[in-house]
C-alpha cells in the first residue's frame, strides 16, 4: 500500500517519563498504558482520551524505577501532560511521575533523556532513626522498609 | 519555584529525599510546613548544599480553636519565616485571613461548598495568601474528584476576581507525590488558572519567604524604619 501524503499523515510528539515507586512495586507495560488511558478518560472523558492517544512505545521498570516513552498527538499535549501527572498509583502502589522532556522523533527522545543508565539497587541493611532496618539503595536514595510501608531517605539521614 | 512539603515524622519521606526529588524535578527550593511537634532534627544546610536546592523551616498551625491559635500565632512568628493555619471551616477561614501575623492560610475548601468572599476580601486586606490545593485534583478520583474540581475552580474564581495574594502548592507527604512545575502548570489549566498564574502562585511561596526572613533580621525598627544611621542606605 502506498504510504499517505506527508500532510495527511498524523503528526506524533514523544514523552519521555521518568516512573518512580517503592522497590515492591511490581507491574508491566501493559499495566501502565492501562492506567494511562484511565487517567486520560477520567480526566477529559472518552472522546478526550482519543483526542489524546496515549500510546506507550517504550517502558521498562523495575525494582521501583524505571522510564517511558508516550506517544501523543501533536496538539494533544495539553491533554497529556495533565493525565500523566494524575496518575498516583498503579496497582495500589504509589508512583511517582516526572515528564523528562518533549521531542519530535524516538531517536531524539532517546539521545536527550534517556542517554544516562540507571543505577542498580543495592538491598541490605542500614541503622536509619535508632533502629536497623531492610533498606534499598540507588544512587543517593536509600528506601527504608518500616514495620508497615517504606520512608524514603537520602545517604545523609542513615548510618 | 518553591513547593510546600511536608516530611517525616508527618510524611513517608525524609527531608532529605524530599530536597533531592524536588531538585531533580526543578524546583529552586522547598518549604517544611509540619506541625511544630513534628518538625524534623535535620540539619538544613547540608542538605541544601548537598543537593543544590534552598531548604526553609516553616510552620502549619492546625488547632481549631481561636484563642489557642492566637497564642501560637504569636509565640511563632518570631521563630519562622512561614507560618501557615490550616483552615477548612467559614469561622476559622476568617479569623485566619484577620490575622495580620499570618503567611498562608492553607486547605481553606475543607469540606465546604465554597469560600466566602468576605473572607478574600479581609485575606486581601491583611496580605494573607490563600492556597490553592491541587492535591485533591492529583490524588482523588471519581466523583470526589469532580467535586473538588467544581470547588477549587470556585475557589480560583473568587481569588481571582478580588485579586487576592495566593499560593499553589500539591501539598505533598511522600517525594512520590511531588509533581514538576510544568505539570502543575498544566493541571491548573484544568480549573481555569493561566500558566502565568500557576507560576506566580509557585514564586509566591518565595516572595514570602524572603520579606520574612528581611524582616526577621533585626534590619527594621518598626513598619519602614530601618535601622543605622541617618542618609546610610546599607
Amino acid at each position: 500500500m502506498k504510504p499517505l501524503p506527508k500532510h495527511l499523515r498524523p503528526r506524533y510528539r514523544y514523552i519521555v517519563v521518568s516512573i518512580e515507586s517503592w522497590p515492591t512495586a511490581k507491574f508491566d507495560k501493559r499495566t501502565f498504558q492501562h492506567a494511562l488511558w484511565a487517567s486520560t478518560s477520567r480526566l477529559f472523558g472518552d472522546t478526550g482520551a482519543n483526542a489524546a492517544d496515549l500510546f506507550l512505545i517504550q517502558f521498562e521498570f523495575s525494582n521501583g524505577s524505571g522510564w517511558g516513552i508516550i506517544r501523543t498527538r501533536r496538539d494533544a499535549l495539553s491533554i497529556a501532560r495533565p493525565s500523566i501527572a494524575c496518575i498516583s498509583k498503579i496497582n495500589e502502589f504509589p508512583v511517582g511521575i516526572l515528564i523528562r522532556g518533549v521531542s519530535g522523533t524516538i531517536k531524539s527522545c532517546k539521545e536527550k533523556y534517556l542517554s544516562e543508565p540507571s543505577e542498580p539497587l543495592i538491598s541490605g541493611e542500614l541503622l536509619f532513626d535508632t533502629k536497623i532496618s531492610p533498606s534499598f539503595t540507588r544512587g543517593h536514595c536509600i528506601d527504608i522498609q518500616t514495620d508497615t510501608d517504606f520512608i524514603g531517605a537520602t545517604h545523609l539521614d542513615v548510618t | 519555584m518553591f513547593e510546600a512539603v511536608r516530611v517525616a515524622p508527618m510524611g513517608t519521606s525524609t527531608l532529605s529525599r524530599m530536597a533531592a526529588t524536588a531538585s531533580d524535578y526543578g524546583f529552586s527550593g522547598i518549604i517544611v510546613r509540619n506541625l511544630p511537634s513534628d518538625l524534623p532534627n535535620s540539619n538544613l544546610q547540608t542538605i541544601s548544599d548537598t543537593f543544590d536546592i534552598e531548604i526553609f523551616s516553616g510552620i502549619e498551625l492546625s488547632e481549631k480553636n481561636q484563642s489557642t491559635l492566637s497564642g501560637h500565632i504569636g509565640g511563632n512568628r518570631n521563630k519562622t519565616p512561614l507560618l501557615c493555619i490550616r483552615g477548612g471551616e467559614t469561622s476559622l477561614n476568617l479569623f485566619a485571613s484577620k490575622q495580620k501575623n499570618l503567611d498562608v492560610l492553607c486547605h481553606p475548601l475543607g469540606t465546604q461548598k465554597n469560600i466566602s468572599h468576605v473572607m478574600v476580601k479581609e485575606a486581601k486586606k491583611n496580605n494573607v495568601r490563600i492556597e490553592i490545593n491541587f492535591s485533591g485534583i492529583l490524588r482523588e478520583s471519581g466523583k470526589n474528584r469532580i467535586k473538588y474540581l467544581n470547588r477549587l475552580r470556585k475557589q480560583w474564581n473568587i481569588v481571582s476576581a478580588f485579586n487576592a495574594p495566593f499560593v499553589v502548592s500539591s501539598d505533598p507527604s511522600s517525594h512520590l507525590e511531588l509533581r514538576s512545575p510544568r505539570e502543575l502548570i498544566a493541571v491548573g489549566g484544568l480549573i481555569g488558572m493561566g500558566p502565568e498564574d500557576v507560576e506566580k502562585g509557585l514564586l509566591e511561596w518565595g516572595t514570602t519567604i524572603s520579606r520574612n526572613l528581611d524582616n526577621l533580621s533585626g534590619k527594621y525598627a518598626d513598619i519602614g524604619v530601618t535601622r543605622g544611621k541617618y542618609g546610610d542606605s546599607n
